[in-house]
């Protein structure tokens, strides 16, 4: 199996993904249920975050098919940029849909505001995605393209993106920086939050702690933000690199994981000098395990791989 | 715009922008709280 099965098996997922998770979202604004609202947001954050190895695949995809007969360099390109862009917005609402459930627990329910946000960005999402997986589908398949070649109004913007981060002596530099100020805001949250669970800092009840957590995912945003960058600048790098794939998916499994901390009852419920269940304290050594495991394969990328 | 002036730039502003983000978020939720608690 290579990156064209994965995205084969994946390219349906963010526009299907989001029609169920927006449905929903929109079904539970109009039913007033809550227990609906915490399941549409779950599944707008888990297709967000699949959003991410599709688009990446995408690349291996491309490598495989652009000698062949009747795919173009610009039908690629038009359909990586129309992604990209898709893509942003889907990263965009899985963000709000995280702070939705982190608001839920702490405030017991979700501000109209964000309600609002939410509802918005899921449907320019949506509309997005639909139509980078229409020009995805016309690479391919003839029979779906119109006479002239589609042309949308970011054409190849991330070959562009792409060139600007490369060409751009600040750029890279400024995106090592930032993903290292993302990478210490997360951890140093994310691990004070297990340490708790664990039984450091016995005295301080978890929900003390659980208002940090906006700050851990502002630090995700900004490395998947600037993650994306050095992907876009210099894809061939990244897509036949082994401790990538590991990276990748141990961050998905960690994001995963962080939801056990957003709106799980048992770690809410620990109180000042309270031990915690179990359960808890599995899911915060698996926390540490996956991040320490990300920032191992993020640092291994030249010496397991063949990056740089 | 050089690489040095360029980096200190643009990470100078993205992290105030990011903390920025958190801080409002926090005061704003600081104040529903305190709103929700009274309410109790």
């Amino acid at each position: 199996m290579d990156l064209t099965h994965i995205h084969l098996l994946l390219n349906h997922f963010p526009t299907i993904g989001f029609i169920i998770g927006g449905g929903l979202f929109l079904l539970s604004l109009a039913m007033k249920s809550d227990d609906l609202k915490l399941v549409s947001l779950v599944i707008l954050l888990g297709i967000a975050l699949i959003a991410i190895p599709t688009y990446m695949s995408g690349n291996g995809a491309a490598d495989a098919i652009k000698s062949r007969p009747g795919v173009t360099k610009a039908l690629i390109e038009t359909h990586e940029g129309a992604a990209f862009v898709a893509m942003g917005f889907m990263l965009l609402t899985g963000m709000f849909a995280w702070l939705g459930l982190w608001q839920f627990r702490r405030l017991a329910g979700v501000p109209g505001w964000n309600l609002t946000v939410i509802a918005v960005l899921t449907l320019v999402s949506l509309g997005l995605m639909i139509r980078a997986s229409n020009l995805g589908g016309e690479i391919r398949h003839e029979e779906i393209r119109g006479v002239q070649e589609t042309v949308t109004p970011e054409g190849a913007l991330a070959r562009t993106v792409g060139s600007f981060v490369t060409d751009t002596p600040w750029m890279w530099p400024t995106c090592e920086t930032l993903h290292f100020v993302g990478l210490s805001l997360l951890c140093g949250v994310v691990f004070l939050v297990d340490l708790r669970v664990l039984g450091v800092m016995k005295g301080v009840s978890f929900a003390s702690l659980h208002r940090l957590l906006p700050w851990a995912a502002l630090g995700f945003g900004l490395n998947i933000g600037t993650g994306m960058l050095f992907f876009v600048g210099i894809p061939g790098q990244y897509i036949h690199n082994p401790s990538f794939y590991w990276k990748i998916g141990l961050a998905m499994l960690a994001g995963a994981n962080a939801l056990y901390f957003t709106i799980f009852d048992e770690p809410w419920s620990l109180g000042p000098g309270e031990d915690a269940p179990l359960t808890a304290k599995i899911a915060a050594v698996s926390a540490m395990v996956l991040w320490i495991g990300v920032m191992y394969c993020g640092s291994m990328l030249p010496f397991l791989g063949n990056s740089f | 715009m050089s690489l040095v002036v360029g980096t200190i730039v643009w990470v100078s502003i993205v992290t105030v922008l990011v903390a920025i983000a958190g801080y409002v978020l926090d005061r704003r939720t600081a104040r529903q709280e305190n709103v929700r608690n009274n309410d109790r």
